[in-house]
């Protein structure tokens, strides 16, 4: 479903991707790990083009994404992404800020928006809070908002950067059981996380980062037995 | 004072009209208004093109800002009133010139005000616009205008108070305005100087303090409302506790 071919993206100087290639299966869910600095986010920032690269590929369904005819807004409106830290928009409620995009980049009118983006709510156990204000949400709440916004667009694959390190301890677990409900539902899925406990529940396979090196790609069974290198096997340890 | 006030409430309010030229304050608030209508759409234009990050119409914009803001707002007076004529052999007369000096000067203030406003916005929510392909115009027009206005008001209104007080100095151009009605007064007393400006200082400081005291008012409604949210945050867990 997404194929990265010897991605390499620098920072000025600093290299912060180097030749990464990797694929990651349609319904898969695939979890990015490693130490702080080793080039996850930009990984998975990469795929809907909020980082360019500088050398490689990336295909999405085959499809590569700088492919002409292929605008940036329309790749990136069928590519979820969820923040650590929300980016909800303040000004708006929760349904309005999860029927933004389905009216005003899908063109939806407004009754038609709204029914979708009610449901994609109560999917995710929000349907009360849906006219209430980011502000008024729980941290746990608003990152739940967050992922209705990023599913009601019915995107070919969900980009999660940390979806919970942003929140108080008593609010991952609704954030994960969400997450992994759509793993259940065969949603193709990278997850940067250190929550290692749910990796292992959740994933497929389990990638792990290194200076900006894909420095190993195992299956998630492979990976918690320690078979996937010494380096992989340090780190976790570590955690 | 009292006195004066009884004599000359309708000049100070109106000016001559209807026997001669709109003028008083009933001018001096159509000059502040028009000023505000015209140089606010120029001022949100000038701030986004600044936040747009594009070099060549950001930077002759900030040089053109920074350059008006440098300046005595009489400058502007000055080249308005004698310059328009120069160069286009045209004369605007008082007012028309103190609005069009006015609004150049405050598109530039303005501007300032918005360019906070909108480079206050969290970074994240910009983020999270691209990330569902929210293009530009919608971006701008739904998620960073109407929170960076909105979070500006109270110093919008401000300076509104301050278009207010900058429309006085119409007077030596002879722009028929609220300084303009009071010297009249004057020359027709002469002997009551105090008196006829104490009666205008005490009309600016009651309007342009009317008005402040709104954008107070609304400031503090803007605070609470976020705290109100911010302890709203219980909410749910009460709710839980319930059942
Ligand atoms: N906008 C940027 N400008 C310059 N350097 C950057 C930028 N973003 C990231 N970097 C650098 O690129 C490297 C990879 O960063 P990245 O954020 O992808 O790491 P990460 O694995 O997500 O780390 P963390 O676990 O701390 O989130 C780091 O060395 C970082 O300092
Ligand atoms: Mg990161």
């Amino acid at each position: 479903m997404i194929r990265f071919s010897e991605v390499s993206k620098f920072y000025g100087a600093l290299p912060a991707l180097r030749g990464v290639s990797g694929e990651v299966g349609a319904g898969e869910v695939t979890v990015v790990c490693g130490p702080s600095g080793s080039g996850k986010s930009t990984l998975i920032r990469t795929v809907n083009r909020l980082e360019p690269i500088n050398s490689g590929q990336i295909l999405i369904g085959g499809r590569d994404i700088h492919e002409r005819g292929w605008s940036v807004n329309a790749l990136r409106s069928g590519v979820g992404f969820v923040f650590q830290s929300f980016g909800l928009f303040q000004h708006l409620n929760a349904l309005d800020n999860v029927t933004l995009a389905l009216r005003h980049v899908r063109g939806l009118p407004r009754k038609e928006a709204e029914a979708l983006g009610l449901a994609q709510l109560e999917r995710l156990g929000l349907a009360e809070r849906a006219r209430q204000m980011p502000s008024a949400l729980s941290g746990g709440q608003q990152q739940r908002v967050a992922i209705a916004r990023a599913l009601v667009m019915k995107p070919a694959v969900l980009l999660l950067d940390e979806p919970t390190s942003a929140l108080d301890p008593e609010m991952v677990g609704e954030v994960l059981r969400a997450i992994e409900a759509l793993a259940a539902d065969g949603l193709t899925m990278m997850c940067v996380t250190h929550e290692m406990g749910f990796a292992q529940r959740v994933a497929d396979r389990i990638w792990f980062m290194e200076r900006g090196e894909l420095k190993a790609d195992a299956t998630t069974e492979q990976f918690f037995k320690g078979e996937a290198g010494a380096r992989a096997r340090e780190f976790l340890k570590q955690i | 004072m009292i006195e004066i006030i009884q004599k000359y409430w309708l000049l100070l309010l109106i000016g001559q009209y209807p026997h001669g030229p709109l003028g008083g304050l009933a001018m001096t608030l159509i000059i502040a208004l028009t000023v505000l209508v015209i140089s606010m759409p120029l001022a949100i234009a000038i701030a986004l093109a600044r936040t747009s990050g594009i070099a060549w119409l950001g930077r002759p914009l900030a040089l053109l800002v920074s350059l008006v803001r440098g300046l005595p707002f009489l400058m502007f007076v000055f080249w308005v009133y004698f310059g328009v004529p120069a160069l286009f052999g045209i004369s605007l007369g008082g007012t028309t010139t103190m609005i069009v000096a006015l609004t150049i000067y405050e598109a530039a203030y303005i501007s300032e005000i918005v360019r906070a406003g909108i480079e206050a916005i969290p970074k994240g929510q910009i983020e999270a616009a691209h990330a569902l392909g929210v293009r530009y115009g919608v971006r701008t027009l739904r998620i960073v205008l109407p929170q960076a206005l909105f979070n500006m008001l109270p110093s919008l209104i401000t300076q509104f108070a301050s278009i207010v007080k900058e429309t006085s100095i119409g007077y030596i151009i002879s722009a028929q305005e609220l300084t303009f009605a009071a010297t009249q007064a004057n020359n027709l007393e002469i002997t009551k100087p105090a008196a006829v400006f104490g009666v205008l200082a005490a009309g600016y400081y009651i309007l342009c303090g009317g008005i402040a005291g709104i954008a107070k008012m609304l400031e503090r409604r803007i605070l609470q409302q976020r705290q109100r949210a911010a302890a709203a945050e219980f909410v749910p867990l009460a709710a839980a506790v319930r059942t």
